[in-house]
């Protein structure tokens, strides 16, 4: 190597030594080490600089096997897979918000006369809102105020506006936004005045109904419930058939199919019915079963073609019978609820309430988050000329969406997926030790503040660090899963 | 581009070098020492009156500069700090827990000789903080403040109703008998949150049970007995004062009230306000009541807490330690010697920061009348009384850390306030959890297995004089709760 090299080389070398350095000292050494410490004894109450007669101890997969044994872990995992349910929407919520963001606003052309019709909307609403018991507040004037100035924005300054306003969340700092909507799900804070008045009137009016008018809701959600069921298994079905799926594929999402059916057996509120939806899956599992059996499919698959695709669909199939099941089970009892008076929730301190506050506020902060950005630079990727193929063809909007834009954004939904999971598994640390402090009795404690509560409240930093690399597992499984079966959706 | 990255990291280094300069150490001539504590604005004055005592106790023989360290006082930071060899000088702890915890990590100096030697031994404070401040006959700390909580009473929210203030001794039954009254009257039908009238903020349950006869840990501190009828009765009891009856707020209520200004946070605000009509606090709640009413003070009176035969409260004190990786250790125990003098406890008095060390001070006239605040005559004599005659301290097992008790009981209590346990299932869980994690304890520390096996068989003898009507020797109890119960109860020699 000439001295012009050499020399180039340590320029190189000191420009990136200092993140070389961070990186050796506050990530891979520290990730080795506690890696170790897993394996260890290590109580900071015995080993510090203080005690030096007690030395750390190997003891094998001690940590883990009590790991096992833990029944705050088991409990704390539920919470942090319970706020992952969050996920889909947080990504749904990404992608419409880069898809309007994606057109241009600036001047009085067609989609700002567009989007002053959807002020206008906006306006009704609020007049409704008002209406039904909602005053003229500072939230309202506040509501208005800040819509009409992002209109004015948007049609001055384009998309930029509006794009720098969806991100302010990602940049504003956690804290901050963590105690901005500790005060928005104040008992006296704007969400509950906003309430108060909308459910003091349906009080009113649900008291003068007959409960069994009322409940008629819960059966019309219940019906829906099974028809979405009934369809998934009928779409299962023709994908097989038509060979877009292999065998294998069926398997893991007809299951997922099938556990709201199971929830509805534990919490229905009607006897006569609880089982029905459980009945009717199996039914059509086994009907499906001996279709598979009897008849053919009409073209060759490849084994586990259209996995990833089926287990996307089934999530959000899902989740919506796990809605569903939410609405029915609140209307059902709703002329119970209302006898009193229906009262907001407790948000942050109420057990039930906690997680989906916590939930709500990070959609509010997801979808204007990075993943948004992705999907723009995505959508700024799909090749123009097949949607101007698509507009010969004719196609709606949903066929240009579903036949062209979704498609093309596979790679970056798979990523986004990937990186919220990893994100899910390992958050709710900020959250908990700023809003909750982990309760009301543990709702909100996720793995990530466990490990943190663990480590410094007892001091054992060995089964501190297990439930660490429990964690890493456990994010390193569901990573490998995604690859396995989100690569072939995205390929697919 | 790398002569840009050379200047960016050259900027750096001058900056911090400059950044250091400024630190209090680097400018001062002589030894700067750092006093970990909450950010409690009496603290200001005790430092000015520690420099002054100082300079003229020891004239210039012993010369350093004490700085009070307020963002450094949470446990965890204290003790990792400790261990890494970096923390403050002085370590302030809010009673025995955290001083038992930070004690078994080895952070804290024993600090017996020293104490004898320069006057701030445990003969200099109240003698029932022993096992706040010393673990087997070794001492670890001094008091700063020393509490007995009890229920402040705004006089004003009484008088507002038409009603007379509660006696200052009452009965279960009495409390919820006035409780209902007042929030029946206080309260209209369409109340907001932010308006609502409770009787007292908080409520121990621990103190409510011990006034029934019954602690959560056995005579010898052995084992959590939280499964029994009267701890359940209690949770049950709080549970309907709070969800029923609308005595207590409960963590909807405190949310509601948005206010959190000024030391203490919200519920000294709310008490002011006659959100609360009583305070369930220490003497140092004055710190920030003397400020109310354009700093008139407000009409008080202090109760204590409503006992269901056998009144109580608890004794702890926030206190001072030395810590053992500190470079002055030597000039620390000047402080510590600071903290029994008559100067310092004058300036508790005064400032009303809780209770002063030495319970001698509190006889005086400064103590019990003080000249600027005729509006709190009474008061102080209250908790002085308290302190002497009802206190007991917490009871701390030897067998498992208190900070680990202190949050299995909070998640039990959680659980069952959530509605996710019953409040038997929820008193079971926090025995059995409290029990295993007496047992993690004890096998990672097998030094402590004779004493507790001596204990357990000490256990089983008290429970058969028990079964048998016997009296029990006194040497037997380890509680200090139930030493001082069967003392009034005669049920020990």
């Amino acid at each position: 190597m000439n001295s012009k090299k050499t020399k180039q080389l340590f320029t190189g070398i000191g420009f990136i030594s200092p993140n070389i350095c961070g990186f050796l000292v506050f990530t891979l050494v520290p990730l080795v080490f506690s890696m170790i410490l897993a394996f260890t004894n290590w109580d900071l109450k015995l080993h510090n600089m203080f005690k030096p007669e007690n030395t750390i101890q190997f003891v094998g997969f001690a940590n883990f096997v009590r790991l096992f044994k833990d029944e705050y872990f088991l409990m704390y995992f539920g919470n942090t897979l319970f706020f992952m349910m969050g996920i889909p929407f947080g990504i749904a919520g990404s992608l419409g918000a880069a898809m309007l963001l994606n057109n241009n606003f600036r001047g009085l052309n067609n989609r700002v006369w567009k989007m002053l019709i959807v002020s206008a909307i906006l306006a009704a609403s609020l007049a409704v809102l008002m209406a039904v018991g909602l005053k003229a507040t500072a939230l309202t004037i506040l509501i208005t105020t800040v819509g009409g100035l992002m209109l004015i924005g948007g049609a001055v300054g384009g998309s930029t506006v509006y794009r720098t306003l969806f991100f302010l969340p990602c940049f504003t700092s956690g804290v901050a936004i963590f105690l901005l909507w500790k005060k928005m799900y104040s008992p006296v804070g704007p969400i509950n005045i906003a309430l108060a008045e909308p459910l003091n009137n349906l009080s009113k009016t649900v008291n003068g109904i007959e409960p069994s008018t009322v409940q008629i809701g819960f059966w019309l959600l219940f019906a829906l419930m099974l028809l979405i069921l009934a369809w998934r298994f009928k779409v299962i079905n023709h994908k097989w058939r038509d060979a877009e799926i292999d065998s294998m594929s069926v398997i893991l999402p007809t299951l997922f199919t099938c556990i709201p059916a199971y929830f509805f057996s534990k919490v229905s509120p009607v006897e006569s019915v609880k089982w029905v939806p459980l009945t009717i899956a199996v039914v059509l599992l086994i009907a499906c079963i001996i279709n598979w059996i009897i008849k053919k499919q009409d073209f060759d698959s490849t084994p586990w073609k259209g996995h990833g695709g089926m287990i996307v669909g089934a999530l959000v199939f899902m989740v919506a019978q796990f809605i569903c099941i939410g609405l029915a089970l609140v209307i059902y009892n709703l002329p119970e609820m209302a006898t009193n008076g229906l009262e907001a929730p407790q948000w942050l301190a109420d057990y039930y309430w906690a997680k989906p506050a916590i939930m709500i506020m990070s959609l509010w902060a997801g979808i204007g988050s990075n993943n948004m950005l992705l999907y723009l630079a995505g959508l700024s990727n799909v090749p123009p000329e097949l949607y101007e193929a698509a507009d010969i063809d004719g196609a709606s909007g949903f066929q240009r969406f579903s036949s062209i834009t979704w498609p093309q954004l596979a790679p970056v939904t798979f990523f986004i997926f990937i990186m919220s999971i990893m994100g899910g598994l390992q958050g709710g640390f900020a959250t908990a030790r700023t809003m909750t402090q982990g309760g009301p009795a543990g709702s909100t404690t996720t793995l990530s503040y466990y490990i943190y509560t663990e480590g410094f409240n007892t001091g054992r930093l060995g089964y501190a660090s297990a439930i660490g690399w429990g964690l890493f597992a456990l994010v390193f499984s569901i990573t490998i899963f995604n690859w396995k079966f989100g690569s072939k959706y995205v390929n697919d | 581009m790398k002569y840009i990255f050379l200047g960016a990291l050259l900027i750096l280094v001058i900056a911090s070098i400059f950044t250091k300069s400024l630190q209090p150490d680097a400018k001062s001539k002589v030894p700067v020492l750092y006093w970990s504590t909450d950010p409690n604005p009496a603290r200001t004055t005790q430092i000015e009156v520690f420099q002054e005592w100082l300079k003229t106790t020891y004239s210039n023989e012993v010369n350093f500069v004490m700085k009070v360290d307020t963002v450094n006082s949470d446990n965890s930071k204290v003790v990792i700090q400790g261990v890494s060899g970096v923390g403050s000088d002085i370590i302030g702890h809010c009673g025995g827990p955290n001083m038992r915890f930070r004690q078994a990590v080895g952070i804290l100096e024993p600090i017996t000789q020293m104490a004898e030697k320069m006057g701030f031994g445990l003969d200099k404070t109240f003698k029932v903080l022993t096992p706040d401040l010393s673990i087997d006959g070794e001492q670890y700390a001094f008091p700063l403040n020393v509490t007995a909580p009890q229920l402040w009473v705004n006089v004003d929210v009484f008088k507002k109703l038409g009603m007379d203030a509660p006696p200052s001794r009452w009965s279960i039954e009495e409390f919820e008998k006035i409780g209902k009254k007042l929030v029946e009257k206080a309260n209209t039908a369409n109340v907001t949150p932010d308006k609502r009238v409770f009787l007292v903020s908080n409520l121990s349950p621990s103190i409510l049970t011990r006034s029934k006869g019954v602690d959560e840990f056995n005579e010898t501190l052995t084992a959590c007995q939280a499964d029994n009828p009267t701890y359940i009765e209690v949770l049950e009891l709080i549970y309907k004062w709070t969800e029923i009856d609308r005595i207590l707020p409960n963590e909807s209520d405190r949310q509601a009230f948005s206010t959190e200004a000024g030391y203490g946070g919200q519920t000294y605000q709310m008490f002011s306000t006659g959100n609360y009509a009583m305070l369930s606090s220490g003497r140092y709640a004055l710190i920030q009541l003397r400020e109310f009413n354009d700093g008139k003070g407000m009409n008080l009176k202090v109760v204590e807490f409503p006992n269901g035969g056998f009144p109580n409260t608890t004794i702890g004190t926030r206190a001072a330690a030395v810590y053992k990786g500190g470079k002055n250790r030597d000039l620390a125990y000047y402080f510590m010697q600071y903290l029994a003098s008559p100067e310092y406890n004058a300036t508790i008095i005064a400032d009303a920061d809780a209770l002063p060390p030495n319970p001698e001070a509190m006889k005086t006239e400064k103590f019990l009348r003080p000249k600027d605040h005729p509006n709190e005559w009474g008061c102080h004599e209250a908790f002085a009384n308290a302190a002497n005659n009802i206190a007991i301290p917490s009871a701390f097992s030897p067998f498992v850390l208190d900070n680990t008790v202190n949050l299995e009981r909070t998640r039990a209590e959680g659980e069952f306030k959530a509605k996710r346990a019953t409040s038997k299932e929820a008193a079971e869980k926090m025995q059995r959890r409290i029990n295993s994690e007496i047992q993690i304890f004890l096998k990672e520390n097998p030094q402590l297995m004779p004493e507790y096996e001596k204990r357990l068989e000490i256990q089983e003898k008290i429970n058969q004089y028990k079964k048998d009507g016997k009296k029990i020797p006194t040497e037997w109890i380890y509680n200090p709760f139930y030493k001082k119960y069967y003392q009034e109860k005669g049920i020990i020699e």
